[in-house]
């Protein structure tokens, strides 16, 4: 009964992307941020940035192709009354941020800042703004240029919250078993759906509700298999009529796949089916070779395959003697 | 006890410490041996393969066939010492993981079971034998389905199951 926890352990240590491992990812930040500081409009109220997205979370991956993005909250220290268009706030940190090597978009969510080399993009950078309420309560700046005046407007978005809540659901080695697993399922997904066919951050949420930390009650040692095989079943299970459903934790309580296509969810569905069946064969397949060549067609080549002469013991040739069968 | 999975193999499991599978390869090789005609002799040999690292499963790879030294009829097979020697042979070119793991014959019946001739050659391979674990594998090749059991010593054979190459 194969586990190839080692396997999964290595393939986690080729994929996994985080700020304490990139220095690229931290200069990166580093460099964006110092020119926010240093050309940010005198009217702008001050500001703290935080990181958001898979670095917070410590489930980020290297891409398959191309260069990693970023997330960035930028919290200004104001309420939504003072700035009524949230627009102006965004503006300011586009116009702090264009350069002759990036262009700088705002979008709705978001200010993206997007790198280029020999005139493609290469990777970009999303800048979230906020505001703070009354209640403490942080609100986010969704608008874009071409956006009537009603329609620019201040939304509660508690992205601290999230990364708190998904943080603290585990501890210790149950955690990095949780990361492992929701980093694995990522890299899957961009090796056999695309990376902007399903979210990041609804696989990571879906994680978040339905993940159970498995591990071997003998040795104590923990299954990542196992653990990713439940939390498919997990997902298959409450998947509705054609829809699976994945709510954010906190504000504003969307749903992480209401911008999937009917046709997208039945795709998803049908390799997360197949993904499933993969995971039950390589574990009833007792050849760990053979167990990790089927894990390696789902999860890509940065799944290792190890020779058979390392997944089999030295031993002696056995000895028989001759017989009759009948 | 048996399952076929998509990748042709055939694994087994007796219990939560011993397990195995069978390869497509050897799969093939065995029912290449079956006694398909009237006039189709009895085939053995030995089953080589080896032993996984973390889950000590049985790894069926290859199989000796009849050859010299044998003797075959329709319903007898004669395993010669020549089957020990590439069993060791086999050990040498798979830089010394490559073990036996059992016996394989063939039976000119549909779904085979083993015979008292069968089982008496059975329990003497084990009381005399040495093997990487406590057992031994043990095939039975017939028309149809291909009858997979296993071998402890001082135990009587349990049935994994049949299937259909
Ligand atoms: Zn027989």
């Amino acid at each position: 009964m194969a586990h190839a926890q080692n396997q999964f352990e290595n393939f986690h240590s080729e994929i996994l992307l985080g700020y304490d491992e990139s220095s690229v990812l931290r200069d990166r930040r580093e460099t964006l941020l110092n020119d926010l500081k240093n050309n940010i409009s005198k009217d702008a109220p001050k500001y703290d940035t935080f990181n958001q997205g898979s670095y917070a979370l410590y489930t980020g991956i290297t891409p398959i192709a191309g260069d990693p993005d970023m997330d960035i909250g930028v919290i200004f220290e104001c309420a939504p009354e003072d700035y009524p268009d949230p627009l102006t706030l965004k503006k300011y940190v586009r116009d702090a941020l264009t350069r002759h090597n990036r262009t700088v978009k705002i979008r709705r969510p978001c200010v993206t800042v997007t790198y280029f080399k020999d005139g493609e993009a290469t990777h970009h950078i999303d800048l979230a703004v906020y505001s703070v309420n009354g209640n403490g309560q942080t609100q986010l700046a969704r608008c874009r240029e071409t956006d009537a005046k009603e329609d620019r407007v201040w939304e509660p978005s508690e992205a601290r919250e999230l990364t708190s809540k998904i943080t603290d659901q585990f501890k210790d080695n149950d955690r990095k078993q949780f990361r492992r697993v929701v980093r694995a399922l990522k890299r899957w997904r961009d090796n056999k759906i695309g990376h902007k066919n399903v979210p990041s951050i609804g696989l990571t949420v879906a994680a978040y509700h339905w993940f159970t930390p498995t591990y071997d009650s003998v040795d104590g040692k923990h299954i990542d298999l196992i653990a990713m095989r439940n939390l498919i079943n997990q997902m298959l299970a409450r998947w509705g009529f054609s829809r699976l459903t994945v709510k954010l934790p906190v504000a504003p309580d969307c749903d992480l796949f209401e911008r999937m296509t009917d046709t997208q969810m039945k795709d998803f569905k049908e390799r997360l089916e197949t993904l499933r069946n993969a995971l039950n064969e390589a574990e009833s397949q007792p050849d760990t070779h053979e167990a990790c060549k089927i894990l390696q067609k789902q999860f890509g080549d940065d799944f290792p395959v190890p020779e058979k002469a390392s997944t089999t013991k030295k031993t002696s040739s056995g000895v028989s003697v001759s017989g009759r069968s009948a | 006890m048996l399952q076929r999975l998509s990748t042709g193999h055939i694994v087994w499991r007796l219990d939560e410490s011993c397990s195995g599978s069978l390869s497509p390869k050897l799969i093939a090789l065995l029912s290449k041996w079956a006694q398909r005609s009237f006039w189709s002799r009895e085939a053995g040999g030995l089953l080589l393969g080896f032993v996984d690292n973390e889950t000590e499963g049985l790894l069926g790879e290859f199989a000796t066939t009849p050859g010299r030294g044998d003797r075959r009829s329709r319903t007898s097979f004669y395993r010669g010492l020549r089957h020990q020697q590439e069993a060791i042979e086999w050990n040498r070119v798979t830089d010394g993981r490559g073990t036996q793991l059992g016996l394989w014959h063939t039976h000119p019946e549909l779904d085979p079971t083993p015979s008292q001739t069968d089982l008496e050659d059975c329990r003497n391979v084990l009381v005399t034998g040495k093997f990487a674990v406590d057992g031994i594998l043990y095939l039975i090749v017939g028309m149809r389905s291909i009858g997979c059991w296993f071998a402890k010593s001082g135990s009587p054979l349990v049935l994994l199951g049949y299937f259909t190459p």
